[in-house]
């Protein structure tokens, strides 16, 4: 297994409940989609899991290859393999990509080590080739002035150089164009691998078309309400979510 | 930590023109009563010789108007120390750095002048550099006048232990046409008090004053700041930053004045502050005085910790947080050497 969450519960810190008991297992070489209305808490479980400060966790558990999750600070949940792709990018002004991404994995080497330069800019290159990006963009600053469709390729960027063992994408469709999404898809594709697991949050079926998931979640209310196969994503398409409603009464 | 004989620096306050203006009685008088003779420290430069002087020029006064007149700084100049005048006349020495040295000599006062003056159409790099041996303090009048057409690229670097302090009232005054860009940093002092007066003296004038430090531990860190438009179609910049740790203490304050027809003026004044503890404290106070028409000048002031999305951003990359704050503190400096860095045409 690689990512098992049980009855988790969060609530913004001094604020409303927003996770009601979430359980999710999503083995290694797997992709999971969680689909869901507007406001259900998608995105919450994004950032719960990855140790977000605006929000508290008052019950359950998380694990990622056995390691509790929830005892970690953010930066030891990213080093054990965790990565979450925003669903809004954050612009950091005066840190350039090129060095933003070098520190990240140094943060992942023994103290006192650093990344080979030569090596590092030819993969960072090779990797913006793929994913369209325009080389120039190793010298600005991280996201700032960047489009929504920049930022969104950015975010995979950094996934694909960092390799986690277990993605979170947070509507990484959202803000791109066909063929940015279809690009991006590729970027995500080619990390596809039997000890890696996927967590894709959307609300459309266009990016599953390129990212098959294996099983589909949808959220509601806090918690997951159903799961099933691919083939879920093609009814929330044609029928919506009204169905949730009978949940409701 | 601050000596315990080192009497805080006054808290703004809106109505006090002592403050507004910096007259620095305090350390000034603190000084005076320590001065025994001339004070011991070296003045030293690798100009060219025959730019050199060891007096002033007759009738100059290196001390800037409006500031530093109070009695017991002046005798605590006249007793002190060395004279530097150096003028550069018409040539590229921007191409190298021209160097100034101060060192301040453990357990002592020193009280050097500088003088320096770009002749019509000269270029120069100067990197001034105030060292502190032990438990030193420093009062350096700096006067920098930047003829037509010259250009001026002027950086101050001043380090020093935690029992030291400093004093630097410095003058830039541009011409017609000069242009002048200062950036000071200042390290590891108990106390350091900047002023600096940017005089705007001909059309078409430029000035850009840029400052960027990095308080900590129990320092205080006292910035004055004046841009002075006597001339119509004059410009100036000023952007002070701070990332404040610890207990330390940041005290700015910036005025910008347009005296009367100096019409057409564009004057921006900034201080903003990085607060990386809550303990640390910032007293910030921007002015304008304008007395021309057709002026545009602002001021702006900010002082706000590190912004936790930022934070979270680049710890879910795996960067510990130490490192996080470190990373993000360079970069909200960056700009300031960007600014100081960047080809003229491209400035704001």
């Amino acid at each position: 297994m690689s990512l098992i969450v049980k009855n988790l519960q969060a609530r913004v810190k001094d604020g409303p409940v927003i996770l009601r008991g979430v359980d999710l297992e999503v083995p290694k070489g797997e992709v999971h989609a969680i689909m869901g209305p507007n406001g259900s808490g998608k995105s919450t479980l994004s950032k719960v899991l990855c140790g977000h400060p605006d929000y508290e966790v008052t019950g359950g558990s998380a694990q990622l290859d056995g390691q509790n999750l929830l005892d970690m600070s953010p930066d030891e949940r990213s080093r054990a393999g965790l990565f979450l792709a925003f669903q809004y990018p954050v612009e950091v002004s005066g840190v350039s990509n090129a060095n933003f991404l070098r520190a990240a994995l140094k943060a992942r080497m023994p103290e006192g080590e650093e990344p080979d330069a030569v090596a590092f800019y030819k993969r960072l290159r090779a990797t913006m080739q793929r994913l369209g990006m325009d080389p120039k963009m190793t010298a600005r600053a991280v996201n700032e002035g960047f489009s929504g469709g920049e930022k969104k390729r950015n975010d995979v960027l950094q996934m694909l150089i960092l390799e986690p063992t277990c993605a979170i994408l947070d509507e990484t469709d959202s803000g791109l164009d066909v063929d940015a999404l279809r690009i991006v898809s590729e970027g995500v594709n080619s990390l596809r691998a039997p000890f890696r697991s996927f967590l894709v949050i959307t609300h459309y079926k266009r990016l599953l078309d390129y990212i098959a998931p294996d099983v589909v979640h949808i959220f509601h209310r806090g918690r997951i309400v159903r799961t099933a196969g691919p083939e879920m994503a093609d009814y929330i398409e044609q029928h919506g979510f009204d169905f949730l409603k009978e949940d409701d009464a | 930590m601050m000596n315990d004989d080192a009497t805080p620096p006054e808290v703004p306050n809106r109505l006090n023109e002592d403050w507004r203006y910096g007259r620095p009685q305090q350390f000034a008088a603190e000084l005076a009563a320590r001065i025994n003779g001339r004070g011991t420290g070296e003045l030293t430069t690798d100009a060219p010789a025959e730019c050199v002087r060891r007096s002033l020029p007759e009738g100059a006064d290196a001390c800037p108007p409006s500031i530093g007149s109070d009695y017991f700084l002046r005798r605590a100049l006249q007793s002190g120390g060395d004279v530097l005048h150096i003028v550069l006349p018409r040539g590229e020495w921007g191409t190298a750095e021209v160097p100034l040295r101060i060192r301040c000599h453990t357990g002592s006062f020193y009280a050097p002048q500088l003088c320096v003056e770009l002749l019509p159409g000269s270029r120069a790099h100067i990197l001034e550099e105030h060292t502190h041996d032990r438990n030193s303090a420093l009062v350096c009048l700096r006067s920098y006048t930047v003829h037509p057409d010259a250009e001026l690229r002027l950086e101050l670097r001043e380090t020093g232990d935690d029992a030291s302090r400093t004093m630097n009232i410095s003058r830039i005054q541009c011409r017609e046409n000069a242009r002048a860009r200062q950036l000071t940093t200042c390290s590891g002092l108990a106390w350091a008090r900047e002023e600096t007066t940017g005089e705007l003296c001909g059309a078409e004038a430029e000035l850009l004053l840029l400052s960027a430090n990095r308080p900590e531990g129990g320092q205080w860190l006292d910035q004055r700041c004046r841009q002075l438009h006597h001339a119509a179609g004059a410009r100036s910049r000023a952007l002070y930053k701070n990332v404040l740790r610890d207990a330390a203490t940041c005290i700015f304050g910036g005025n910008i004045r347009v005296e009367p027809g100096a019409h057409e003026s564009d004057a921006y004044l900034s201080n903003l502050n990085l607060m990386l503890s809550a303990e640390a404290a910032v007293h910030s106070l921007p002015q304008l005085e304008i007395m021309a028409d057709r002026v545009r000048c602002s001021h702006g002031s900010a002082s706000a910790p590190i912004d936790p999305e930022q934070l979270f951003y680049l710890r879910s990359r795996g960067i510990g947080e130490a490192d996080a704050q470190a990373i993000l503190a360079d970069a909200f400096l960056h700009e300031v050497y960007l600014l100081f860095n960047q080809p003229r045409s491209t400035q704001p």
